[in-house]
């Protein structure tokens, strides 16, 4: 009987290693499926990663935030970053704060450093767009031709939900960058 | 064909019983004399299946994630839930039968360990990629490997529990400024080691139990300095510390695997008495210890241990250590390992004596006597014994520090000719007068 006892703390465990993945998708579908969209100004890079592929990485013209508490923001410290849609339809943050928001989207994110005038920079924590193998390298050209100073024209849409950012495309020239990328090869 | 199975079982057992003094050496030289080689021919197969086994499954698994990270764009996002769950489900399958059938078979276990580990990771990075999720590597490998750590101790299976002690490090190394969380690399690191214990109960000498000592003791170092570099820093004990880790390493190794016939058998061993070497002559350097000295004695030390006390117990709980089990050492007269075992003690005496007197000159004089003793008795013990492989260890640490003070810049020219030549002709009549004593006896 007792020689049977490893068996059902594996099934224990393979229940664990099962439900840490299930509840990441499960969290993240949530986010995607009943999350409000907001659309993120973006700058590109082409890094690798050896277990999950190509990817672009996301860097955020909005990434810092008036800070609203009275005592000071530490490096790292976690916080939630109030977002508001602005008159150009592109999202930004109108505050950060260590306390739990009680209306309105947020985003929990990281401090990267506090300024001196009561300003934050975030860590935000979508910060790459995953693109299969063969798309990345011309991804990576598509964004450097429309993310100039000049011609400023990509974009990341975000779904946000319970203070969880899910990205949902990115966009160059209004198109998603799949379909842009394949209209650009034909 | 059974008499094989039993004198592989021996040939297992010997070591063993050897560092237990259970049976002398001579004996069991004599016993492997005597069965001859054909039961170690079938042990030597019998490995070469497991290693089959591990690199076959690795192989596989590493396959998978390969293909996922190609990240097909045709596959939605429930296909793509499907195709995360599926290795994982097959190995987690193949696990539960190992089990439920109790095969003892160790090729299957650390293959099935394997392939299960490499479907865990497999499954988090294709929802990491379906879902676009940031975060960085640390983070995904603290999660694979947290979950991959019950496979070890469940199948006894070695892959696992390397990787979990790879990751834990790679974690550390990405938490190392934040905060308080690279101490955590020391809870996680705990959580490990009764798989050591468990896989050595039987036979320490066995490969896996061999193989955990050789990757924990290369993980460890890095894992340390990155944990507690804050307190390093201001105290300015790195090399005191690094060296009371080499001395615990050393003195375990020699203690639970004294009796280890094979060089890949002795990690603990091998590897401390390398590194602690090269730490003890850097301390032999005068600037060295002038760059270790505060200024202001031990004021700066003392303040940092009110902001930072878990990692001050952390640094200090390594040098008691190495004293305690030097201690031991000590009352079990164990007088082939004490002279090196003795090293963390004078870091740590050197160590003090600077910080209050602010003479860094204490510092190098010491550590210069001791490696000079050091490497003499090591070579002194080594001829007396008829061990070669000592022979050369008390060589190495001789001209290591020859060389070193050779190239001193501190030291002037006439004051290094003057002590070289003094040393030089020390040694010369010394060895005439032993050899003059050795024929007197004969």
């Amino acid at each position: 009987m007792n020689s049977r006892i490893p068996f059902g703390i594996f099934l224990a465990v393979a229940l664990i290693q099962l439900s840490i993945p299930a509840q990441m998708i499960w969290r993240h579908e949530r986010s995607l499926t009943k999350g409000r969209a907001y659309r993120f100004r973006t700058a590109p890079v082409d890094p690798y990663d050896a277990f999950r592929g190509r990817f672009v990485a996301l860097r955020f013209e909005q990434e810092k935030a008036p800070w609203k508490d009275r005592q000071p923001a530490r490096r790292g410290q976690s916080v939630y970053a109030l977002i508001e849609e602005g008159s150009d339809g592109f999202a930004h943050f109108s505050g950060a704060t260590a306390h739990k928001p009680v209306a309105g989207d947020y985003i929990v994110a990281h401090v990267s450093w506090p300024e001196a005038n009561n300003t934050v920079h975030l860590i935000l924590p979508f910060d790459r767009f995953y693109m299969e193998e063969t798309l990345a390298p011309a991804a990576e050209r598509a964004y450097r031709e429309h993310n100039s100073r000049s011609n400023q024209n990509a974009s990341a849409v975000v779904r946000v939900l319970n203070g969880l950012g899910v990205i949902e495309n990115v966009f160059v020239a209004n198109k998603p960058i799949g379909e842009f990328i394949r209209d650009a090869k034909r | 064909m059974k008499n094989r199975k039993y004198v592989a079982w021996l040939y297992e057992q010997l070591p063993g019983l050897v560092s237990e003094g259970v049976l002398p050496t001579e004996s069991a030289d004599a016993l492997r004399r005597h069965f001859g080689e054909a039961a170690a021919g079938r042990s030597g197969r019998r490995w070469l299946v497991v290693l089959f086994s591990i690199i076959g499954t690795a192989l596989i698994g590493g396959g998978i994630i390969l293909l996922l990270a190609h990240n097909w764009e045709q596959l939605s996002r429930p296909v793509r839930a499907t195709i995360a769950f599926l290795p994982l489900l097959v190995a987690q399958g193949l696990a539960a039968w190992v089990l439920w059938s109790r095969r003892p078979s160790t090729a299957l276990r650390e293959g099935v360990g394997t392939f299960l580990t490499l479907s865990i990771g497999a499954c988090i990075s294709l929802i990491s990629q379906t879902y676009n999720l940031g975060g960085d590597f640390g983070d995904f490998m603290l999660t694979w490997t947290l979950l991959a750590l019950p496979v070890a101790y469940l199948l006894g299976a070695t892959v696992p529990a390397l990787l979990y002690l790879v990751g834990i490090t790679v974690w550390t190394g990405t938490v190392w400024d934040d905060g308080w969380k690279s101490l955590g690399y020391w809870p996680l690191l705990a959580a490990a080691i009764p798989f050591l214990w468990l896989t050595a109960r039987k036979n320490r000498y066995h490969p896996r139990p061999v193989v955990f000592c050789w990757v924990l003791t290369l993980t460890l170092p890095i894992a340390l300095g990155v944990s507690l570099h804050k307190v390093l820093n201001a105290s300015n004990a790195w090399l005191v510390v690094y060296i009371a880790l080499g001395g615990v390493l050393f003195l375990i190794g020699n203690r639970w695997w004294g009796g280890a016939t094979a060089f890949w058998q002795r990690p603990f061993q091998s590897l401390s008495a390398l590194g602690m070497t090269g730490c003890g002559i850097a301390l032999s350097f005068n600037v060295v210890w002038k760059e270790l000295a505060h200024p202001h004695g031990w004021a700066p030390v003392i303040d940092a241990v009110g902001w930072e006390w878990i990692t001050w117990g952390v640094m200090v709980a390594w040098v008691i250590a190495a004293v305690a089990l030097w201690a031991d050492c000590l009352w079990r007269r164990d007088w082939a390992v004490l002279p090196m075992g003795t090293m963390p003690l004078v870091a740590f005496a050197s160590y003090v004596l600077v910080e209050t007197s602010e003479q860094a000159a204490i510092g190098a004089i010491l550590f210069n006597v001791y490696l000079f003793l050091l490497g003499m008795g090591t070579l002194m013990a080594g001829v007396r014994e008829r061990r070669l492989g000592v022979v050369n260890g008390g060589m190495v640490v001789l001209a290591a520090l020859i060389l070193a003070r050779f190239f001193d810049a501190d030291i002037g020219f006439v004051a290094r000719g003057v002590a070289f030549i003094v040393i030089g002709v020390l040694f010369l009549t010394t060895n005439l007068g032993l050899l003059r004593w050795k024929g007197a006896v004969q």
